[in-house]
């Protein structure tokens, strides 16, 4: 069943260099589509500046996008609309990188939890409390710790606090933003746990946001990969696991280590070559190693390759 | 020869309270031209061991060893300026996140001709041919316009690779990288990792490569240190490691990991270790991974000691020994009934 469709999303954003000079775009996403199934997970896999970010504040309500729209349910989200808003926050919610800064350090965690339903549920105080508590218990903290101020936890804890608050309204998706990196491995191991037997119980969806392969590999169902703003590559995970055709997501998997070894071929990114570009060219022909004359002039459209399957690339054409 | 031999060294903290330890008898050796990974959770002290090495511990820290060479020289018999004077000479260190260990406010020929000048290059034509080699060494293109530039103007992978050429500059023996990569992209990471392997090989430096990703270590390290809680817990060659772990913390260290290939399933899970590390102001009774530990026994209480395994490495654990006669053992049994069942096919 579709939850979140996702049509064409675009979002610019217009910077000025100098009083003088005009505003030049920056093209943060482009046309970005996909849908995300009931209780599955999209792994969103890209480098710093690909644009992931701005795509899933979009998703959740904090930046407008310029064009493109959002369906949740089949009924479309718009951006003012006051309804809609609140069933945006209700449903979709997020747990964001670094559980050292996302949580207010001037209150205890239970009052930032207690907001969260003050403003979104019509709960009295008593049943306030007793959802925090039975909250916190699933993320497997106990609920005396409600008490307690952000800096008394490690980041681990801090981590399933965020977890906590997320699933607090008991939301269908859950946007992670690399929801890991701040932790440690044998950490990470127990986070991921968590929020793989948050997913079973409650029938989350999850968009995961991250570039660690091995994790996503472990937890996704399906994989977008971005590159400057688009997606160039588009599949589940056997596809863009076992058999990646983008040379984006090639190098990669190049660049990984162990994974190079699955993939002895591919070759890890090269340094920018000295091509002459037109404004319309393909994102990756900078440091593609199959570019073309065409690869300078065009940009290659998503085309569907197979089912379920989507490449941005003229090699398959 | 040993290019680095520690023998218990132990470092403190001092407060109010008494003296906290932050590292306990750790022996160590390094031998010319290796590259050694030491791997283990942020407050294991791995930073720690790199800062004593390089001499940076701050006043509040107290460093005790019985022996300490960098090198072939005994530092614990130096005084502390010639100390200084001869670490810098011999070894360097590349920090974490490259945009706060280079100079804002400083072009990169400046940062650079510091750190010539600091090693006695002093004449100003020869500092510039140096720094345009350096730069040259580690894969930046046009040296001429990089040495003009401030850091901010540089992506976080070139200002590492200018934190590894200021590194670089004083010829040293032995180069520490704290975590080099963690702030970098997975496609620069490799390259910074590649460039740090081969730097390895052609201006002959060992490398101690500390960080917390076994998947980065297990390429090219030679052997590979596992620290927790201040403790050296196993310490040995990479593919003994990564093979036969005899140390059950390296063990979920590695079990933690999500397995190539291994797409999740309904109800399956991670091995997760319980719990999360000691604070240092109360480290366990007994061994440190004691509490968390899968498979501790009633003598887990008595601190374990360092014991060597043969053919594998050092491991600080009670039941080492005993994991690897058993592990031999089934090697044994199956190479048997290998054996047995080709006689048998043959038979047949």
């Amino acid at each position: 069943m579709t939850l979140l469709q996702v049509n064409n999303l675009t979002k610019h954003y217009k910077v000025s260099s100098g009083i003088f000079s005009p505003n030049t775009l920056v093209r943060a996403n482009q046309n970005i589509s996909f849908t995300l199934e009931k209780g599955k997970t999209l792994a969103i896999v890209g480098e710093s500046g690909s644009g992931k970010s701005t795509l899933a504040r979009q998703i959740i309500g904090i930046e407008k996008p310029t064009s493109g729209s959002i369906c949740l349910d089949g009924k479309e989200l718009r951006f003012k609309n006051r309804r809609d808003k609140r069933t945006r926050f209700k449903t979709i919610r997020m747990i964001f990188q670094n559980p050292y800064e996302s949580l207010n350090p001037n209150v205890r965690i239970g009052h930032s939890l207690e907001q969260t339903l003050i403003i979104n549920t019509k709960l009295g105080k008593k049943q306030r409390l007793k959802k925090i508590a039975e909250t916190l218990e699933k993320v497997g903290l106990a609920s005396e710790q409600q008490y307690r101020y952000a800096h008394m936890f490690s980041g681990g804890q801090r981590q399933r606090i965020a977890i906590a608050r997320a699933i607090l309204l008991e939301p269908s998706i859950i946007i992670a933003d690399e929801p890991l990196s701040a932790l440690d491995v044998s950490i990470q191991a127990q986070i991921l746990n968590l929020i793989q037997s948050l997913q079973e119980e409650m029938g989350i969806s999850f968009i995961f946001i991250s570039h660690d392969l091995h994790v996503v590999e472990h937890i996704a169902d399906s994989i977008m990969v971005m590159y400057n703003g688009r997606v160039v590559e588009q599949g589940n995970v056997s596809q863009i696991f076992d058999e990646p055709l983008h040379p984006y997501t090639q190098s990669l998997f190049a660049s990984t280590p162990i994974y190079r070894n699955r993939f002895p071929n591919f070759l890890p990114r090269g340094p920018k070559k000295q091509v002459d570009l037109l404004d319309s060219a393909c994102v990756f022909a900078e440091r593609c190693q199959y570019c073309e004359t065409r690869c300078t002039a065009q940009t290659p459209m998503l085309i569907e390759a197979e089912q379920a399957y989507k490449i941005a690339c003229f090699k398959f054409e | 020869m040993n290019l680095l031999h520690i023998e218990n060294l132990s470092i403190d903290l001092k407060t109010h309270s008494g003296p906290l330890s932050i590292i306990d008898r750790l022996s160590l050796r390094m031998s010319d031209n290796e590259i050694l990974g030491i791997v283990g959770e942020s407050g294991s002290g791995k930073s720690m061991l790199a800062m004593a090495i390089m001499g940076l511990l701050s006043s509040k820290m107290e460093m005790k060893a019985d022996y300490f060479s960098l090198d072939g020289q005994d530092l614990m018999k130096m005084v502390p300026a010639d100390r200084q004077a001869y670490i810098s000479s011999k070894a360097s260190i590349i920090f974490q996140d490259p945009k706060s260990s280079l100079n804002p406010c400083f072009t990169i020929a400046t940062q650079l001709n510091e750190t010539l000048s600091a090693h006695g290059l002093h004449a100003r034509s020869a500092r510039k041919q140096r720094s345009m080699e350096l730069l040259d060494a580690v894969g930046i293109n046009q040296t001429k316009k990089v040495l003009n530039l401030y850091p901010h103007q540089l992506s976080g992978g070139m200002n590492q690779r200018v934190a590894i050429a200021i590194a670089l500059a004083c010829k040293p023996r032995l180069l520490i990288a704290d975590e080099p990569t963690t702030s970098l992209d997975v496609t620069i990471q490799a390259q910074i990792l590649d460039l740090i392997v081969n730097l390895n090989k052609t201006e002959n430096v060992g490398v101690v490569l500390i960080t917390h990703d076994f998947a980065l270590l297990s390429e090219n390290t030679d052997k590979i240190g596992v620290f927790y809680s201040g403790h050296m817990m196993e310490h040995a060659a990479t593919k003994n490691i990564l093979t036969n772990p005899l140390h059950p913390y390296t063990r979920s260290l590695l079990n933690s990991v999500p397995q190539l290939g291994k797409r999740h399933t309904r109800g399956s899970r991670l091995f997760a270790l319980k719990g999360q590390i000691p604070t240092i102001d109360k480290p366990p009774v007994g061994c440190r991974l004691g509490p968390r530990c899968p498979s501790a026994e009633k003598q887990c209480v008595k601190p374990p000691r360092l014991i060597s395994i043969p053919n594998h490495g050092k491991v600080r654990c009670h039941f080492a020994k005993q994991e690897n006669e058993r592990k031999e053992t089934e090697s044994n049994v199956e190479t048997r009934s290998t054996r047995k069942q080709t006689i048998l096919g043959a038979d047949s």
